[in-house]
């Protein structure tokens, strides 16, 4: 029973990251899967993604340094 | 992952190690209903800002407070599913027991998005939790299906549509997955990502696309979305979001990076700012007396489609869309519609157009059908535009949102500056090119593709390119295949079906003036074209050559239809197969069906070039062909002709062409010998007839008879010198002939100069040369026709030399006069000599009877018998040779005028260089000029006397 919902989530988180793909997101499952729970927490998502654009500009001026 | 891992992260109290699944389906769903319930308190269109204010308010403190147990089960859930996630926040430390907070989360989002390593992340994490708490809203509708369509259209919008299909498969399948629940927010999460990565992209995406409706409206249709979504969702508290920003930078003074960052976004943000503030000036100065501007637009759209709208609507008497008018708008308003609606008219008028041609199709023909098929094209994308337009309008409504338009009268008008240029040019193109058809049609097309603007000349390129379809799949079969494929008569090239075999190359297949198409396919082009399918039906029909048909097989499997849209390519593989078919087309007809040797042998019998051959016939037939022409029979000649070969070096000939040479009989009429109706004749089957054709050939038969007459003069006149030979000899004891056969000799001589004269001309200047020419056009030609001109040429200049030609018939008429004097000079002769032999023979019997009688001791000759035989010598004195005399003191004279005519019509009128030189080698010492001189002051003496 436990297997069948892993599986589930598993294929759920396959579709989404499919998605994510689709969508040119830029993100990693383990990112993905972070912000999914956010947003499954009720988190806005617009300002998930202002959250997520934030860190990425954060990340890249770090690795500019 | 197992399940014992998972157990082991899983807080007792809140999932037991095995739930039974009600429960756990009752934790999802009290999630749901706790995210539902503060999404519920959110939505809502009529929202105003205070509420939304306080809503979150309420949901910041959710967020950042401790979580609802649903957020934490998913929590979990996402550390289950994800297999490196299990890694990362365990390594940094967190414990099972925080993971399940959002800060944790946001914390883990931080670490993987930075990186452990950072120094500054406690910093960052407070700033992302900051930013989640913000007043950042969504926008007020948050339906799943809604965003995915959102997200389709935008595939679509990016040409991506393989895309937008597996989106909606994989959107379908998540659909059926229950354990996310807020689906909506994933897929407004990602839709937020993928929008700022499309925006960064727009500017390389913008640059790549040409066509004109992208690049008209690409750019801010792709933008404008997200622009508009979230100035919607930043801007109802502008004041709040900038108080937040400067609270965030007095915050974070010391920290240098998100310090700067916050300032940045700050600065975009500020900017959405200005660009909103600019839409609701703009919306204000277009504002309408009391009517919303979107329902104008709508008209608008309407009208763009030629589709009557509420207010809008089609006059068929103005043949215009007109405004209603109780509507009271602002006359700029009413203008600027106007204008806009101008598009709808030309639409319905290319519509209308393609709407005809596809009601009745192939009754107009391929290309016409080709022409509407382009025209639809243009106006499929027309309808994406205006679908795209639409939607706009379509989302401001929906949103309900109204001071945030995403379209306007006036934006509407700039974007469709182009799209209406271009509807411009194809209306006019409609109405130019109606009942046009074929290669007028893409004439007329293509004569805009010069034009000056940049934006017509594309158009009308596409339209060409479009239209040139069928022509180019015409042009492939019939280069590669020689087979036209054209039902309705619009290639340039037709097939007459009737042409009999022995005029199949020269009239089977013709240039189509009309259908040519100048521009794209040039004059000289559609020759070789023509030539190569020609060359190709001739090679099939004729050859069956598997190496050719091969060779054009590969060399189609290497060109198809589509590498003809470029010009140049066309024009590569013409050449190419033209050289390659026609090479092969001479190749067989030199060496397949010796087309060389046929000629030789026919310049060799029928044009007597074959010397001894001529001069033996001659010798053999002279006789025979004296007779009546009834008595003669062919096979009797043939037979005469067959011993003429056997006895002359003809015999060598191959006996292909032997067996070819026969005798005809001209037809007869009364009162015709022999002379007048043999000729020789060759024979010529179907492929050798394309050059040798029957009418070539009746031509050769013509200048045998011609050639053979001339041959028969000559012949005559030397067996007229031997009789002169031997005349001296014989008639040595009558030297009263003596003085009359000097006269014959003079003119003889006269004569034989002048048929010599004639005769070398004609073997040498004329035949002999222009074998050479020909024999050298042959070696050179490159294709068919060139082959088929040479021979003409060959011939013509033959004939032309020959005096045969039709413009020589006052000169070919003093020639027969002159051979027929010829003719009567001989007989004469034969006459004078026959009458000279028996008066010979009268003398040598009459001298024998004096002999016998003296030999019997009478007297020789008596009184009676002596003056009998001077009555005899004085009557033949004055009677055949005399009368002899005469004669042939009027046919020298007449001869001489007659070449003194001759010469000075050859001078006078022949343009031909070889005939000129004829009259000068027949006057080489001038004496006919004297002569002519002499004749002509005196007839002018005689004139004036008489006068």
């Amino acid at each position: 029973m436990d297997t069948a919902q892993v599986r589930e989530a598993k294929e759920t988180m396959d579709v989404l990251f499919e998605m994510s793909k689709l969508l040119d997101t830029g993100l990693d499952r383990e990112t993905l899967a972070i912000c999914v729970s956010l947003c499954e927490s009720g988190v806005n998502p617009e300002a998930l993604a202002a959250v997520v654009k934030e860190l990425r500009r954060e990340s890249r001026a770090v690795s500019e340094r | 992952m197992s399940s014992a891992t998972r157990a082991s992260r899983t807080p007792p109290n809140h999932r037991p190690s095995q739930p039974p699944p009600q429960t756990a389906s009752t934790t999802l769903s009290a999630s749901l209903s706790s995210s539902r319930s503060q999404l519920s308190s959110t939505g809502g269109p009529s929202s105003s800002s205070s509420p939304m204010l306080r809503q979150s308010a309420t949901r910041s403190n959710a967020v950042s407070g401790s979580p609802p147990a649903g957020a934490r089960a998913q929590t979990q859930l996402a550390s289950t599913m994800s297999p490196t996630s299990s890694g990362v926040p365990n390594s940094s430390s967190s414990g099972a027991a925080k993971s399940d907070s959002a800060p944790s989360l946001v914390e883990h989002l931080c670490a993987t998005l930075v990186g452990p390593k950072a120094a500054d992340r406690p910093t960052l994490v407070q700033y992302a939790l900051r930013i989640l708490a913000s007043r950042i809203t969504a926008p007020t509708s948050q339906d799943e299906f809604f965003t995915a369509e959102i997200i389709k259209k935008r595939f679509t919008r990016q040409q991506r549509t393989d895309d937008a299909l597996r989106f909606a498969e994989l959107f379908q399948k998540l659909g059926t997955k229950s354990v996310i629940q807020n689906k909506w927010a994933i897929l407004y999460f990602l839709l937020s990502l993928s929008e700022e990565s499309a925006a960064r992209n727009a500017s390389l995406l913008h640059a790549s696309k040409d066509s004109i409706l992208l690049s008209t409206s690409g750019l801010p249709v792709v933008q404008l979305p997200s622009v508009d979504q979230i100035s919607s969702a930043l801007l109802p508290t502008v004041a709040s979001a900038s108080s937040l920003a400067g609270s965030g930078s007095i915050e974070t003074k010391a920290e240098s990076s998100p310090l700067d960052n916050m300032a940045l976004s700050q600065a975009s943000i500020d900017r959405i700012h200005a660009t909103r503030a600019i839409q609701a000036a703009e919306l204000r100065s277009t504002s309408l007396g009391g009517l919303d501007e979107q329902v104008l637009l709508h008209d608008v759209l309407f009208a763009f489609q030629g589709i009557d709208g509420q207010y809008i609507k089609w006059n068929a008497i103005l043949d215009r869309f007109t405004v209603d008018d109780r509507l009271a708008i602002a006359p700029p308003v009413h203008e600027l519609v106007l204008k806009l609606v101008d598009l709808g008219w030309l639409f319905s008028k290319v519509q209308e157009f393609v709407q005809q041609c596809s009601a009745a199709p192939g009754s107009q023909g391929l290309l016409v059908q080709a022409f509407a098929s382009a025209l639809h094209l243009e106006l499929t994308e027309f309808y994406r535009l205006v679908a795209l337009l639409d939607s706009h309008v379509g989302h401001q409504t929906t949103e309900g949102n109204s001071s945030s338009p995403g379209l306007t009268l006036r934006r509407l008008a700039v974007w469709t500056v182009d799209p209406m240029e271009r509807m411009r040019v194809l209306a006019a193109l409609v109405d130019m090119c109606r009942g046009l058809r074929g290669g007028a049609l893409v004439t007329r097309v293509h004569a805009l593709s010069a034009h000056g603007d940049p934006l017509v000349q594309r158009t009308v390129k596409k339209l060409t390119n479009q239209l040139m379809v069928p022509i180019r799949a015409m042009l492939h079969r019939w280069l590669f295949d020689g087979e036209l494929d054209d039902p309705h008569g619009e290639f340039f090239i037709c097939v007459r079906p009737n042409v009999p075999n022995d005029r199949m190359w020269h009239d089977r297949y013709a240039v189509r003036e009309a259908m040519m198409i100048e521009h794209v396919i040039p004059a000289t082009l559609v020759h070789q074209i023509l030539l190569i399918g020609k060359s190709i039906n001739f090679l099939r029909s004729r050859a069956h050559d598997r190496d050719v048909e091969e060779q054009i097989h590969a060399l189609k499997m290497a060109t198809p239809v589509s590498t003809f849209e470029d010009d140049a390519k066309v024009i590569a593989t013409t050449e190419a197969l033209y050289a390659q078919t026609s090479r092969r087309v001479i190749d067989v007809m030199l060496q397949r069906y010796h087309l060389l040797d046929h000629l030789s042998a026919i310049r060799k019998f029928l044009l007597l070039g074959q010397g001894d051959f001529a001069q033996h016939l001659m010798f053999l037939t002279h006789e025979e062909l004296a007779k009546p022409a009834a008595s003669l029979y062919v096979h009797n000649l043939a037979g005469i002709l067959e011993s003429a070969v056997r006895a002359t070096n003809a015999q060598y000939e191959p006996t292909a062409q032997l067996n070819r040479l026969g005798v005809k009989m001209l037809e007869v009429s009364p009162g015709d010998v022999g002379w007048d109706v043999f000729t020789l004749d060759y024979a010529i089957e179907h492929p050798l007839d394309l050059i040798l054709s029957p009418a070539a050939m009746s031509r050769y038969l013509q200048l045998f008879h011609f050639l053979w007459r001339l041959k028969r003069i000559d012949f005559s006149l030397s067996t007229l010198w031997k009789e002169l030979i031997v005349d001296f000899k014989q008639f040595k004891s009558m030297p009263e002939v003596m003085p009359v056969f000097q006269k014959f000799r003079v003119v003889a001589n006269e004569m034989i100069h002048f048929v010599r004269q004639l005769h070398y001309y004609l073997l040498y200047e004329i035949l002999e040369c222009s074998w050479g020419e020909l024999q050298r056009a042959i070696r050179q030609a490159r294709d068919f026709d060139q082959l088929i001109a040479a021979h003409d040429k060959f011939l013509n200049s033959i004939l032309a030399g020959a005096l045969l030609s039709g413009s020589s018939q006052v000169t070919l008429g003093k020639l027969r006069g002159l051979l027929d004097l010829v003719l009567d000079f001989q007989q004469l002769h034969a006459a004078l000599f026959q009458a000279a032999d028996d008066e010979l023979h009268r003398r040598a019997q009459s001298a024998e009877v004096a002999a016998a009688h003296t030999r019997e001791g009478r007297w020789g000759t008596t009184t009676a018998e002596a003056s009998s035989e001077a009555a005899h010598v004085a009557q033949f004195i004055q009677g055949p040779l005399e009368g002899a005399s005469d004669q042939v003191s009027i046919i020298g004279a007449t001869f001489k005028k007659l070449v003194i005519d001759f010469g000075v019509l050859l001078g006078a009128t022949e343009t031909n260089l070889p005939l000129k030189f004829l009259a000068v080698r027949i006057d080489f010492n001038e004496h006919y000029r004297r002569a002519g001189l002499q004749l002509y002051s005196d007839s002018a003496a005689a004139a004036s006397a008489s006068t």
